[in-house]
């Protein structure tokens, strides 16, 4: 199946002998870190294409000095780190190689507390740290594309073949990471926001809230698709927690500064209706959009 | 069992200062988060399985969440008054089937609650949500400039730093322990937790 993959979006780079022995060996190559920043560069023009961060520098920048915290707690804490809260109600955070992490509105309005949003970014940092991304798309995506081809399309000067590699990289974020990789992650996030000094039980509540939506909710549909079952994930991680991080269970969860944030940040933000950029265009020139992003009215009515 | 939150006793008094920010308007005005109950399950008196019990629940009991610490959540419940429960027992929503909160009617729920006015209204699926689908993802147009803009929020080490500790966050060394080695411990644990069960 990863052979047809690579063969149905007609990679170049990987030459036609499938199983050649030197190339699987090649394919061991790791993806520099410098290809990494790069792809996920590019990766993360293709998410924030489909829905942009939401235009409120506080907001972004509590999130930003949370994220930071988290990271400086892994063993990767100088990527380039950058998060994000993208405008849309869906339901979904994203991991993108080399540093970049995305949560949703939509997510961010189901959190009660902050140590939920640190379990979140944590899960998220922990996906970067371990490459699990890269690690999906060259078992799947770029299967048959050796290390050393990767690496030198993104060195490279960019060009055709790097926005084929992009483009195809991207649509993991559609189909979704192993699923042990997932299990793994929300560990990982636990462990992370039990470093940084939170309560480690925040991912599990977060999980409290997914296993708690109907599957069929429009806002929940591409996260259920792509992730294993909410209610699996949250057993499985209280039970690790229970065993091994239950004495961390009395740090801060951070409520109030959250709720605060929430409060003038969060609830009073009314999506506007803006259409996706998608490859045909909506006809609306860019500015506008960018004008009606911004556009901030209250949710309720007084 | 007084639930509006004015208890006057010191112990209640201390539960309403440490309680999330958004609770305590929402306890005012009656619009917490709302759950039912997964299991049959005991209400205790504090966080701790080892805490007293207050009272034992049926499963699916309708529940008012009024806050968590670790992995416990204080609930309030009509007829038995209040006291914590795991976490995970607790269904968020009002509906005793798995799965059937809208994300819609959840995060209202809780936006009402955080912002003290009522807006849970029209609790259904939400259909041809705007965002992030399948379809979304792969067809959008990049956009590099969005990327860079991020530059912008990006915070400095001591900036992340400084934001920690001024909430109290301490740093800990915590080791990552590979799941799977546990398993031994896990069985142990269980046949322990059997053994607790029949004998009370
Ligand atoms: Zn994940």
């Amino acid at each position: 199946m990863a052979a047809a993959l690579a063969v149905s979006v007609g990679w170049s780079v990987a030459g036609r002998a499938q199983f050649d022995i030197g190339r699987l060996i090649k394919a061991v190559t790791p993806v520099s870190q410098k290809a990494e920043i790069k792809m996920g560069k590019g990766i993360a023009a293709n998410l924030l294409g489909a829905a942009s961060p939401v235009a409120d520098q506080a907001l972004q920048g509590y999130v930003n000095k949370i994220g930071k915290w988290l990271a400086l707690q892994t063993e990767k804490p100088d990527l380039p780190w950058r998060f994000a809260i993208l405008d849309t109600d869906s339901v979904n955070a994203f991991a993108v190689p080399g540093g970049y992490v995305f949560v949703t509105r939509g997510m961010l309005l189901l959190m009660r507390d902050e140590s939920e949003l640190a379990g979140t970014l944590a899960h998220e940092i922990s996906h970067v740290v371990e490459r699990h991304a890269l690690k999906t798309m060259r078992k799947g995506n770029w299967a048959g594309v050796a290390g050393d081809a990767l690496n030198a399309v993104a060195e490279g000067e960019g060009g055709q073949e790097f926005d084929k590699l992009i483009n195809v990289g991207t649509e993991i974020y559609s189909r979704g990471l192993d699923k042990k990789d997932e299990f793994a992650a929300d560990v990982r996030g636990a462990v992370i926001a039990a470093r940084g000094g939170y309560d480690p039980y925040g991912l599990v509540a977060m999980l409290q809230s997914f296993a708690s939506i109907n599957p069929q909710d429009d806002a929940v549909a591409l996260m259920f698709k792509t992730h294993p079952d909410p209610e699996e994930r949250m057993d499985r991680l209280l039970t690790y927690v229970d065993e091994n991080l239950q004495k961390y269970g009395a740090q801060p969860n951070n409520a109030e500064r959250f709720a605060q944030v929430m409060r003038t940040h969060v609830a009073q933000y009314k999506p506007v209706a803006r259409a996706a950029r998608r490859t045909e265009g909506d006809g609306t020139p860019d500015d506008e959009k960018s004008e009606a992003i911004k556009t901030i009215a209250p949710i309720f009515s007084q | 069992m007084n639930h509006s939150g004015h208890n006057p006793t010191a112990p209640g008094r201390v539960a309403v200062l440490i309680a999330v920010g958004a609770l305590v308007v929402a306890t005012h005005s009656h619009a917490a988060q709302t759950g039912i109950t997964r299991d049959a399950i005991e209400l205790r008196a504090a966080p701790y399985s080892d805490a007293n019990l207050v009272t034992s629940l049926p499963t699916q009991t309708k529940v008012e969440i009024l806050r968590r610490r670790g992995g416990w959540i204080k609930i309030n419940v009509e007829a038995y008054g209040q006291g914590w429960v795991p976490l995970h027992k607790v269904r968020l929503g009002d509906s005793a089937q798995r799965n059937r909160s809208s994300f819609w009617g959840l995060s209202m729920l809780w936006r009402s609650a955080s912002t003290g006015r009522s807006g849970a209204s029209g609790l259904v699926a939400t259909t041809g949500i705007r965002g992030m689908r399948d379809e979304d993802i792969t067809g959008a147009v990049p956009d590099p400039q969005a990327v860079k803009s991020l530059d912008g929020f990006q915070a400095s080490n001591v900036e992340a730093q400084a934001h920690a500790v001024s909430a109290g966050l301490e740093q800990q060394r915590v080791e990552y322990v590979e799941p799977s080695k546990k398993k031994k411990k896990k069985k142990r644990k269980k046949k322990k937790k059997k053994k607790k069960k029949g004998k009370s």
